[in-house]
């Protein structure tokens, strides 16, 4: 595993020797090792363990005719990249827009320490004391390194953990399960709390529009996180004409360096420096630039797109409603732009414990009017796996049309 | 394209060799998986250039069974870091070679200038918003097992996306999409014709009405109902799933569906065909349903050995760095002896599928729901007016039972898509003729 010293090291020898070649004008190299360890049970059987080590690399360059190819490669040698080099200015295409994109000068270092990954035994007794159907727990470290033309180098070392659980939910007379998957930058502090939800016991479950008719309605930061990404990017995108309205707990700040941020920090993955920029303050959606400070990579193998990366909300100043509905579980379907079906499960809570289960149903709405019902925030913001960091929101009680 | 071999570089091939004599015997799981993979995307839209993305990978992971399961994976291996034995490689914190010994097939199998410039020309003949996705792949696999043997299997295929938006009166527009295998030599003549359709279907689209809600009776056209026998049935009895107790389709004895229906995975056929799987287990078709019972599961090594039955070569796994799971192939329903006008005709009201996604599958309460994006009513057994895009809800307990007319037009892949487990994406094929199904639920 290379610390982020030796993969700049290794990754700007490699860049000297595309000076040479005489296929490009101008060479990006952007390379990302990762070291994985994961434990997985299936609640029969013995725990099985995963771990193991990736590398790979991938080339944006300019041909002698102006024109920009993307190719990556798993490897780190002049044999890849001399691969990657040929396919990146044989089969061009405009990979993002602006066509060539890589930050300035300089050097940037984002880094996290060298923590050494845990034993298997100790992922195996986190996951134990978590025991589900299935479940699976992993930790890893991801080295990243970024050179081009104008003198850039970045480096970022990222620690990661991640956690999946499979949770019960009611569906009328059955019970179907969902995946929970909670992450964080290091094991000790990935939320294993979010990994259970109760199902209550005995009383038959109640319809969603009964309970909702009449209680307020909080939806937990898991599924909150689901929404607050789809609002965002339903009413944030730059295609969209005018601002739309959004409810005053949707105070949403795009903050690549977030401390619990999962993605992003100092520098984008085309090498630009990052910045806060609000894109909700409670009253207004912003139509968000696109531009240098957000392009992200899905993987090495990805090339650098605009992405909204990690979304912030602020702690929530509100009590937990003495008796509410509980969202746990939030999934939209999209059936067109601008229309969606949610579908949504969970609780009635009665001084914060859950009473009855709440069955799985479907809610039709559309974004700019889901955005305006979110009128509360309740807790702590709490990092999710799709890069937000959310506390509990609270809706008024009607739910959708 | 079909499944096939081809030499492994003399390298590899000897520190496989290697490796394999090196393999517990008595670990009937043990093995080294080796791939070595090209991938190619490519997006064109009415308004931009080609995005062109080509990538290449190579790696290795060392699998063990046993009372302490796993594997161990290494992205960009050389075939001196395997020849040592599956036991020994690839740690976290291993360093990377300064030079591979065997670099990536300098040669691609694709040509993405032919493949752009065939595609600009199909996006020529379109009027309105028109955008194309081709994705192509070609893997190669070699795995040692236990004893000095190597055995090989050889993947690829593409497929091609088309879609199209039109405008309408008063702002309003409406979308048509067509999914197709690609197999060379595709002419752009060929899809030519396709997007002729997709602007007849896209302009009929800007009549759609939305669907009434609640229960309803299904027509499917030939080859989308092979989605839902994939959800509803595949998934169920994915071994894996069996074994944890999961499926509701095994949960109950006797029929789970009427005895015209047989349902079979067979991954030798199909746009992303196998012949061995990932644990280098030969594969055959395997009957899943047979006289409307459960007739069979999808086994990897791993829950083979669990149920003592034997493995039906179903074993894959996204890429090295993934465990193995049971997975479908291309799942079919067999044909029956109707003509598609005789599964419509009597079919007072209803809904007439012609292209859907999976939007949720549940093995546990044996549920699917899908987005339903082109659809038309169905009146007095004749085709009506389009509908707008919906969800549709299917419970396997109820909707198997009513599965009561089956036509003889089987189709593959008319709904091309890849099937998404625990993470792991992976090419699926799926078949069915036109078909019947009386209970299913709109959702409002």
């Amino acid at each position: 595993m290379f610390d982020p010293d030796s993969l700049l090291e290794r990754l700007e020898a490699l860049w000297r020797s595309t000076r040479n070649a005489k296929v490009a004008r101008r060479v990006e190299l952007y390379a990302r090792t990762a070291i994985r360890l994961r434990v997985r049970t299936e609640g029969t059987g013995p725990a099985v363990v995963e771990r193991g080590h990736d590398v790979g690399l991938a080339v944006r360059a300019v041909d002698s005719s102006g024109r920009i190819g993307f190719a990556a490669a798993s490897g780190l040698d002049r044999q890849a990249v001399e691969l990657a080099l040929s396919e990146a200015t044989t089969s061009p295409g405009a990979v993002i827009d602006p066509p060539w994109s890589t930050g300035g000068e300089g050097i940037s270092m984002d880094h996290d320490d060298a923590t050494a990954l845990p034993e298997a035994e100790k992922l195996e007794a986190w996951l134990a004391a978590r025991s589900g159907p299935a479940a699976w727990v992993e930790c890893g470290r991801t080295v990243e390194a970024l050179v081009a033309e104008g003198g850039l180098r970045a480096t970022r070392q990222r620690n990661r953990a991640w956690g999946m659980r499979l949770l019960p939910f009611a569906t009328g007379d059955a019970i179907e399960e969902r995946p929970r998957v909670v992450a964080a930058r290091r094991l000790e502090a990935l939320p294993g709390d979010l990994l259970t939800v109760p199902i209550p016991p005995d009383a038959a479950p109640l319809d969603l529009h009964e309970a909702a008719g009449s209680l307020p309605v909080l939806i937990s930061p898991p599924a909150a996180s689901v929404l607050v990404r789809a609002l965002v990017q339903a009413l944030c995108g730059a295609a969209r004409p005018g601002r739309a309205r959004v409810g005053p707990a949707l105070a949403v700040t795009e903050s690549p360096g977030h401390p619990e941020g999962l993605s992003g920090g100092r520098f984008d993955d085309a090498g630009f420096t990052t910045r806060d920029k609000v894109l909700m303050d409670g009253s207004f959606a912003s139509a968000a630039d696109r531009g240098p400070g957000h392009y992200l990579r899905a993987s090495y193998r990805d090339p650098p797109c605009p992405t909204f990366g990690t979304l912030g909300l602020a702690d929530g100043e509100l009590d937990v409603p003495r008796e509410c509905v509980r969202i746990e579980h939030l999934r939209i379907h999209a059936l067109d732009a601008d229309r969606w079906l949610l579908e949504v499960g969970g609780t009635v809570d009665n001084e914060g414990r859950p009473v009855r289960a709440v069955r799985v149903a479907f809610v039709r709405t559309r974004p700019n009017e889901l955005a305006l019902r979110v009128h509360g925030a309740v807790g702590k913001a709490r990092p999710c796996p799709n890069g937000v960091i959310t506390p509990a929101l609270l809706l008024d009680g009607r739910f959708g049309e | 394209m079909r499944p096939g071999s081809e030499p492994l570089d003399p390298a590899w091939k000897d520190a496989l060799e290697q490796a394999s004599r090196k393999l517990p015997e008595r670990d009937p799981r043990a093995r080294v998986f080796y791939e070595c993979r090209e991938d190619l995307r490519i997006d064109l839209r009415s308004d931009s250039s080609a995005i062109v993305v080509p990538t290449r990978l190579r790696g290795t992971a060392a699998c063990r069974g046993g009372s302490r399961p796993g594997f161990e994976f290494q992205a960009w291996p050389s075939p001196a870091d395997i020849a040592v034995g599956g036991s020994d490689i690839a740690g976290p914190g291993r360093a990377v070679s300064d030079c591979n010994e065997t670099p990536h097939p300098a040669a691609s199998t694709f040509d993405p200038r032919a493949l752009v410039a065939w595609l600009e020309d199909l996006r020529s003949r379109a009027d309105g918003r028109f955008s194309l996705r081709w994705v192509g792949f070609r893997q190669q696999i070699a795995v040692a097992v236990p004893g000095g043997e190597v055995r090989t299997d050889l993947r690829q295929g593409a497929r091609v996306r088309l879609e199209l938006e039109v405008p309408g009166p008063s702002g309003r527009t409406a979308r048509a999409v067509a999914e197709r295998v690609f197999r060379p030599p595709h002419t752009t003549a060929d899809l030519g014709e396709v997007v002729g359709s997709l602007a007849e279907r896209a302009r009929a689209r800007l009549d759609a009405r939305e669907p009434a809600p609640g229960e309803t009776i299904l027509v499917l056209g030939p080859g989308v109902g092979g989605i839902l026998i994939h959800e509803l049935i595949g998934h169920a009895l994915e071994a894996d799933t069996v074994l944890r107790g999961a499926s509701a389709l095994v949960a109950k004895p006797g029929a789970v569906a009427p005895a015209e229906v047989t349902v079979v995975d067979d991954p030798r056929r199909g746009r992303g065909a196998w012949r061995r799987d990932d644990e280098a287990v030969e594969c055959r078709a395997t009957p899943l349903i047979e006289g409307g019972r459960v007739a069979g599961y999808l086994h990897d090594l791993s829950s083979a050995e669990r149920f003592r039955q034997s493995a039906t070569g179903h074993g894959r796994r996204a890429s090295f760095r993934e465990p193995v799971r049971p997975r479908m192939g291309c799942t079919f329903l067999a044909p029956g002896r109707l003509t598609p006008e005789e599964v419509l005709k009597g079919t007072s009201r209803g809904v007439y599928i012609r292209r859907m996604e999976t939007a949720s599958t549940d093995s546990l309460s044996g549920s699917a729901r899908f987005i339903v994006t082109d659809a038309d009513c169905i009146d007095q057994g004749q085709l009506g007016h389009p509908l707008h895009p919906f969800l549709l809800e299917l419970r396997a307990s109820t909707a198997l039972p009513s599965l009561d007319r089956i036509g003889s037009d089987l189709e593959f892949d008319t709904c091309v898509g890849s099937c998404l487990r625990d993470g792991q994406p992976m090419v699926t094929s799926v078949g069915a003729p036109t078909f019947r199904i009386g209970v299913a639920r709109v959702a409002t």
